[in-house]
């Protein structure tokens, strides 16, 4: 968590000097014009001072470039789970000189990509944060993608009600599919972790649909909460229905340990199942 | 919806694979950077006058406006880049939600025009080549296929698209041409832990005839189609009961198919597999709530 902290001090430290050196760049090229204007017979004028003003522009937008282009490479460094390599590139990135904001944000919302990946919860919040202050400058996409990143780890946290201000403003804004499901997921585990089964349950045909386009361990989860909420409202076609598109994606038992609640989809399904087989065994007996 | 039919006036692949090829960097670029140089060089030898208007100043005032210029026309190409890439990813949105008839015209407008990077042209043929083959128009997805294999790809994608077009390839009849696919990919790196071709596998053997070997590839990669497939293991169950109905293991086919219509609705395999439409009315579907039927 202090790294973290330390980082975001110098990333702050970094945005105030390229914010100082373009206010320079600025001043010295008005004041070369000016003094251009000023200037006496015989002299170099104005052309000489903006040519270097110049220089100095392209020649610091080159190293900034070059850290943006190391930062390119991350998402792939990150899904392909090259993660300490990853951690050496941001690091190297975000020591890098850079006179422009987007850049020096991007690489740190990287690193909430990162945080995120290594489930280092508590340091991703702090990064999201961080980057949702600074993002006035920058483009929605990013705020939004970080916005989605503060809610499933707030979720995996515990914090339920900054997982509830986070998805609230997320639900008033235009999302990727991507995005959406991910939000969906949060949704579900939220409504779940605080045992709101009627809006769980809600729009229950929908929800599931669109579990279809996630991952199979997302899917598989989302069904399992979603029978559950079912169950829990008497659904009971749903229940059974969700229950084994759930198992036939995922395991219960590592369900179970990332969400204890549906210990008891599994609990009473088993007991479901052994009165269906003792009445089977019954009628075998008779029969 | 739109038909296998309606959509052969729509996709004319030849014309899309020329038009689409992307469109070098602005020229002008350049010619205006050296322009602008020359122009600095000129500022600084011309000594000042006096004058009330100097040409040292027009001369400052024309590097000022060139590079007014240079950075709007940067500003102009960067959110054409992004435009292009939102509707990239537009077209790819609609494919996964399967709402093929506004992924087919998205697809249409986007490769109707020379585009601005590789990355996007090739994601945009990526999905063109679903499209072609929801739309039965396997010969012309076999020829995007070939196209994207023909172009510098990472081995993920490379692998992705040897498998799609070795299923259309199976759908289109073309056994022969099929198997040389299958065998080029069983002999890649990625084959091993692949559940995609393991699906390409599974149907060419029900196809062609042979069950135990569908259910010997079935037991060798069942470990790894619910992560790699998701809801797509529906596929596989389906083929799997069908392999067993042939082989008369009524009992497991009657169960591989109720998991299977648990995940994908009956209808929805017939259309894609059309084999496995041997076992509507012998065996019983997954009973699903009305409101998901």
């Amino acid at each position: 968590m202090n790294d973290t902290r330390q980082i975001i001090a110098r990333l702050r430290r970094d945005l105030l000097l390229g914010g100082i050196v373009r206010a320079a760049l600025f001043v010295c090229a008005a004041a070369a014009l000016v003094m251009g204007r000023l200037a006496l017979p015989g002299t170099m004028g104005s052309s000489v001072p903006i040519m270097a003003v110049l220089t100095a522009w392209l020649l610091l937008t080159y190293r900034s470039y070059r850290g943006s282009r190391l930062a390119a490479q991350l998402p792939a460094l990150i899904a392909s789970g090259n993660l300490r390599e990853a951690e050496q590139v941001i690091a190297e990135a975000l020591r890098s000189f850079c006179m422009f904001r987007g850049p020096k944000l991007r690489t740190l919302h990287n690193l909430a990509v990162l945080r995120h990946a290594q489930q280092r919860w508590g340091e991703t919040v702090v990064i999201c944060r961080e980057l949702l202050a600074g993002s006035r400058w920058t483009d929605d996409e990013l705020a939004r993608s970080t916005r989605v990143m503060l809610a499933e780890a707030l979720l995996e946290a515990g914090d339920m009600h900054g997982v509830y201000a986070v998805a609230g403003e997320l639900c008033r804004q235009r999302l990727t599919l991507d995005q959406t499901l991910r939000l969906a997921v949060v949704r579900t585990r939220y409504l779940a972790g605080i045992g709101a089964w009627e809006p769980l349950a809600h729009n229950i045909g929908r929800m599931a649909e669109l579990a279809e386009l996630m991952d199979s361990d997302d899917a598989a989860m989302v069904w399992a909460l979603l029978a559950l909420g079912a169950m829990k409202t008497g659904r009971g076609q749903w229940a059974s229905f969700l229950r084994r598109r759930a198992e036939l994606l995922g395991n219960p038992a590592d369900m179970i340990s990332l969400c204890p609640a549906l210990d008891h989809l599994w609990s009473t399904a088993l007991i479901s199942q052994a009165h269906n087989t003792d009445i089977s065994s019954g009628c075998e007996q008779r029969l | 919806m739109m038909t296998a039919d309606s959509s052969d006036s729509m996709f004319d692949v030849p014309r899309l694979l020329d038009r689409s090829s992307v469109r070098p960097p602005a020229a002008w670029m350049w010619p205006a950077a050296a322009i602008m140089l020359a122009a600095a060089v000129i500022g600084g030898i011309v000594p000042s006058t006096g004058a009330i208007i100097e040409p040292q100043l027009l001369v400052s005032a024309a590097m000022m406006g060139l590079f007014a210029v240079l950075g709007l026309g940067a500003m102009r190409a960067a959110r054409a880049l992004a435009a292009e890439h939102d509707a990239v990813r537009q077209a790819n949105e609609l494919v996964r939600l399967r709402r093929w008839p506004e992924a087919a015209a998205a697809l249409e407008r986007l490769l109707s025009r020379p585009m601005h990077t590789h990355h996007g042209r090739l994601h945009a043929l990526m999905c063109l080549g679903a499209v072609l083959t929801r739309y039965h128009r396997y010969a012309d997805a076999a020829a995007v296929y070939d196209y994207l294999l023909e172009q510098p790809l990472d081995a993920a994608s490379q692998h992705a698209m040897r498998v799609g077009r070795a299923m259309v390839l199976l759908y289109d009849d073309r056994l022969y041409d099929a198997d040389r696919a299958i065998s080029e990919l069983r002999r890649g790196e990625m084959a091993a832990e692949s559940a995609p071709l393991a699906l390409v596998e599974i149907y060419r053997h029900v196809k062609t005839g042979h069950p135990d070997d569908a259910l010997a590839v079935f037991e060798a990669k069942k470990h790894l189609l619910a992560a790699q497939l998701g809801v797509r293991t529906g596929d596989v169950l389906a083929l799997v009961a069908r392999a067993h109905d042939m082989l008369g293991n009524t009992d497991r086919a009657r169960q591989a198919y109720a998991d299977a219509t648990v995940l994908v609705p009956p209808e929805e395999l017939f259309r894609r597999y059309p084999e496995t439409a041997a076992l509507a009315g012998r065996y019983q579907a997954a009973a699903r709530p009305a409101e998901a039927a």
